[in-house]
């Protein structure tokens, strides 16, 4: 039986009212192959009872979690920052990471994940391939909708990219414990970008492998487009605030980092800017080649009418 | 028109003096390999490929490497007709295109390709009926020649016959389109063929398996020809190639071999391949649990569990394991135990149903003269039946409390209240009446006993299940992507209907003067299925796993080769990209899904269209009946191409290509 302190991997399950999705997010921990795995489940200000009740299921299930849980119900909600910089105090294990709720993990992600870690000793943390699954929420059931695979390269995981911003889901990182510990652990005060900035202190400390194999599954709830204007909107005061307050501090090349985040994002909205474009081009060229195409026709059927009613003939004989 | 001189190459008579020359084609004519379609061998190489990767990258460069070979060797053919016309692809250019698009060296692209000829030597395998007959022939003087459409060169396939004990041929025995400049297909190859033998073409046979290109194109050449199909009767879609399917293609290799001396049979098929492989599953999955709980008690659920129960019995006690229980639990049982169940469990949402009915469903005869404003034969919908319910809830709890009564002393008698874990083996789906089980097992033991499912498959209704009872899947569940869930629901009614017992359902349970128990609802209709074609395939399933548990299947499949991926791969095959007599076969089949067992049916594929637009034609086809035997149905193919396609566009999974719904696209 994995415990806190033969376990390889501590996997941070932050929670709120969501235990359906608890649930499947604990079964595939319980699932992990070839790796014993510790799950430290936060409850931030939720109701107890429920995490309770799927706790309860999920360690009196016949597997390696069964005394492997460790669950801590905070009586209030916490900032994320907070609540990751406490979870990870008190990681005992060589390896961590974070798996929200509504996340789940292939079956083999752990092990690969370890395998990897203790082979590229250099590396302080490791990043997974993913799949984003878009579901929807009816009363209790979790209706699968769209799913879409997403490539991941060196290129995602560098200071520059993620300077820029990108978008990698949390839970497809997993840390060295001690690569936290030396880039300064989470900034408590920040709730929705704390990992980002954790994870920009630990790629310019040190170097942040890839594992391209989709091991992680980003599950995407349909919210409201209220709902998700507002959230965007928040996690993009706090990196702008991020972003200020790195104006005065210097990378370890004695660079400024803010005004390389702020290069990286102009460079970055470009790029999806000309890419944009491109697309639009490419669409463009497609809709005048077929109105050229049509107006050719159009324009030999004018000149030529008894070609065209030989033609109309030979399709309708067919 | 093909003139065919003889139905099969047994049938042959070479003493004749009429035939010079008898030319063979090669692949499933004179050697086959030891999968099931050729595309399999590039399963075996992608296999290999990524168990000898250094780098998650190198295994995520050759992730999918099978697929994408059968591609470039199309897209190599479609370039290659662009220059030549007639010619065929040679393996070289085929790995130029291999090259360009997985981006990888010359060296690296020469080792694939020549492990890849290095594989067709090693699963090589002779013909027995067309060795025979090249042996009759050479042995009155008429020379034997082969003759392929392929990509290999006349020295690989020289290679591959002595790997497979074939003797007697030279190089200038050996003709292949790669190297001559034209294709069966299309003729071309003839005309070389015919001015290097230098015989008269009237004094010539071919043998081959394939209609167009080794019977009428050799025909119109003026060849006699003879068209023997045995040996590619276990084809399927070759883009379904991915390593996942081995397992399944050694068995199905297995079933053709064993059949090709007799007429080709869907139950055989059926019950030695996918059929065993659940089997297989069941008992596997029950191996893993005892490891994580060697103290625990197991139990079989009927009807699913009926065939691995007596095989788990027969041959696991012997080996120390502990002795199974067969139990007789279903919906129509357990979703009663649980006081205020929803009557919608009770009657399904578009059920309607006699009052007769409704009182039997609820063993409440007395029902039918508490309700005044209709009589017995009055039909309900849901929605009055389950107003019904309601408004009679006093007196249908306590018919329900009987019952639990019942049900409560059923459990005990198997033992299931006794403190400790309990596995229960049972096919799937969403796990809601083994959840039932859980609570009543734990409600009754004071939660001393904790029942655990082992379940085949599970799809997004299972989800909220798992806050109530801890559950473990084999071979797919419902963290698989949305298209794979759905594949799961497409397919279970054929799984339902064919992993069963020759007993009935169990409805309800009695007092046997001590003892309680069950009520088996004897249905016709079930037992007149399961003489027409269940039993068969079961009887084969049975004899099937218990050689694969044992170790002794012909084609070596063991238990250690029965993983999860193996055996949806192989319900992928079977049950998603079925052969036309399969579709006849099992699609005729009624599966009784109401709770009460009180009706004839559903054809798994339906006699009629759905009624609709394609929401409601694809809901009816995924829930209710057997979808990819539905639309691949030549009665409905052609007919309705468009609703189908249109229903492909929407749902990936009304298409054939079952391995892209494994990955997000």
């Amino acid at each position: 039986m994995a415990t806190a302190t033969d376990a390889s991997v501590t996997v941070i399950v932050p929670t709120f009212e969501q235990p359906i999705l608890l649930a499947r997010a604990l079964t595939s921990l319980r699932d992990q192959t070839n790796a014993s795995v510790h799950v430290l489940v936060v409850n931030n200000g939720g109701d107890p009872a429920p995490v309770d009740q799927v706790v309860r299921v999920i360690t009196s299930s016949s597997s390696s979690l069964a005394n492997a849980i460790t669950v801590r119900h905070l009586s209030d909600r916490t900032a994320r920052g907070a609540l990751l910089r406490d979870a990870f105090s008190d990681v005992a294990t060589p390896y961590v990471a974070i798996l929200d709720e509504s996340q789940t993990w292939q079956p083999t992600c752990a092990a690969m994940v370890v395998r990897y870690l203790k082979d590229n000793t250099t590396a302080s943390a490791v990043c997974v391939g993913y799949a984003i699954a878009q579901e929807k929420m009816i009363e209790e059931r979790v209706w699968p909708r769209l799913n879409k695979a997403t490539q991941i390269s060196d290129g995602d995981v560098s200071l520059t990219s993620l300077l820029s911003g990108i978008d990698l889901p949390e839970h497809s990182f997993v840390y060295r414990r001690d690569a936290i510990t030396n880039a300064g652990g989470v900034n408590s005060s920040l709730e929705y970008v704390a990992m980002w900035d954790l994870n920009v202190r630990i790629a310019s400390d040190g170097s942040i492998g890839v594992i391209p194999t989709p091991l992680a599954t980003l599950h995407v709830l349909e919210r409201t487009t209220d709902d998700d204007n507002e959230h965007r909107s928040n996690v993009e005061a706090e990196r702008h605030h991020l972003v200020t307050l790195w104006l005065n501090e210097v990378l370890p090349g004695g660079a400024n980092k803010g005004q390389c985040a702020l290069d990286a994002l102009a460079h970055r909205n470009r790029e999806t800017e000309l890419e944009q474009l491109r697309t639009e081009n490419a669409a463009l060229r497609k809709e005048i080649a077929s109105f050229h195409g049509l107006s050719s026709r159009a324009l030999r059927a004018a000149l030529q009418p008894t070609k065209l009613l030989r033609a109309v003939q030979r399709r309708t004989k067919k | 028109m093909i003139s065919t001189v003889a139905q099969r190459i047994d049938d042959l008579k070479f003493d004749t003096g009429l035939c010079d020359v008898l030319s063979v084609d090669v692949f499933d004519t004179l050697i086959t390999r030891s999968v099931a379609q050729p595309s399999h061998v590039f399963a075996v190489l992608e296999r290999e490929l990524l168990s000898n990767a250094s780098s998650p990258r190198e295994a995520q460069l050759y992730d999918g490497f099978a697929r994408v070979r059968l591609l470039v060797e199309r897209r190599a053919r479609e370039n290659k007709a662009k220059t030549s016309p007639y010619a065929d692809v040679t393996l070289d250019e085929i790995y130029i295109e291999i090259r360009r698009e997985l981006k990888i060296s010359f060296a690296d692209s020469q080792r694939i390709a020549e492990r890849e000829m290095a594989l067709e030597r090693d699963m090589v395998v002779a013909v027995p009926h067309t060795v025979a007959a090249i042996t009759r022939a050479r042995e009155v003087g008429v020379r034997v020649i082969a003759v392929s459409d392929n990509y290999m060169s006349s020295k690989q396939l020289l290679m591959m016959f002595e790997a497979a004990g074939i003797v007697g041929f030279s190089l200038d025995d050996v003709f292949v389109s790669c190297e001559l400049g034209g294709t069966k297909s299309n003729g071309q190859i003839w005309p070389v063929v015919l001015q290097r033998i230098t015989t008269p073409v009237h004094r010539i046979i071919h043998v081959g398996d394939h209609e167009e290109a080794d019977g009428s194109a050799a025909s119109a050449a003026g060849l006699s020809v003879v068209i023997d199909d045995r040996m590619n009767r276990s084809h399927r879609f070759p883009i379904n190639t991915t390593p996942a399917v081995l397992t399944h293609s050694r068995l199905e290799a297995s079933v053709r071999d064993q059949l090709c001396e007799s007429e080709w049979d869907a139950h055989t098929v059926m019950g030695g391949t996918t059929a065993a492989l659940i089997v297989s599953a069941q008992i596997t999955s029950l191996d893993e649990a005892l490891m994580r709980d060697p103290t625990a008690r197991v139990y079989f659920a009927a009807r699913d569990g009926f065939l691995a129960h007596q095989l788990w019995n027969d041959v696991r006690v012997g080996q120390g394991k502990p002795r199974a229980e067969y139990l007789h639990v279903s919906r129509s049982v357990l979703w009663r135990t649980s006081p205020n169940f929803k009557p919608s469990r009770l009657v399904g949402p578009r059920e309607t149903l006699t009052l007769a009915r409704l009182a039997h469903r609820l063993e409440m005869p007395l029902l039918v003269d508490l309700v005044t404003d209709c009589d017995a034969s009055t039909m309900l919908t849901a929605q009055q039946a389950w107003d019904i319910i309601e408004k009679y809830r006093v007196q249908v709890d306590a018919v329900t409390a009987q019952h639990r009564a019942l049900a409560v002393e059923y459990v005990r008698s198997k033992g299931l209240l006794q403190p400790g874990r309990h596995f229960v083996v049972d096919l799937g789906w969403t796990g809601s009446s083994l959840a039932d089980l859980a609570a009543l097992v734990h409600a009754e033991s004071n939660g001393e006993a904790i029942v655990e499912g082992l379940f085949l498959g599970l799809y997004w209704d299972a989800t909220h299940i798992r806050t109530r009872f801890p559950m473990h899947t084999f071979a797919t569940n419902d963290m698989a992507t949305g298209d794979q869930q759905r594949a799961l629901l497409a397919s279970h009614a054929v799984i339902e209907a064919l992993i069963t017992a020759p007993h009935g359902s169990v409805v309800g349970f009695c007092r046997h003067g001590s003892a309680v128990e069950p009520v088996l609802a004897e249905q016709h209709v079930e037992q007149q299925e399961f003489a027409r074609v269940i039993g068969k395939v079961c009887d084969v399933a049975s004899t099937t796993a218990r050689q694969i548990v044992t170790g002794t299947h012909p084609s070596g499949v063991t238990l250690e080769d029965v993983t999860g991926d193996g055996v949806w791969a192989s319900i992928m095959q079977t049950v998603h990209t079925p052969r036309p007599e399969e579709i006849e076969l099992f699609g005729s089949i009624r599966l009784v899904i109401a709770i009460d067992h009180a009706d004839d049916g559903v054809y798994l594929v339906p006699r009629t269209w759905p009624v609709g637009g394609i929401v409601d034609v694809h809901d009816s086809l995924l829930r209710g009946h057997w979808l990819r035997g539905t639309v691949a149905s030549p009665n409905y193919r052609g007919k309705h191409a468009d609703e189908i396609r249109s229903m492909i566009n929407v749902w990936p999974e009304v298409g054939h290509d079952w391995v892209a719904l494994t990955r997000p696209s």
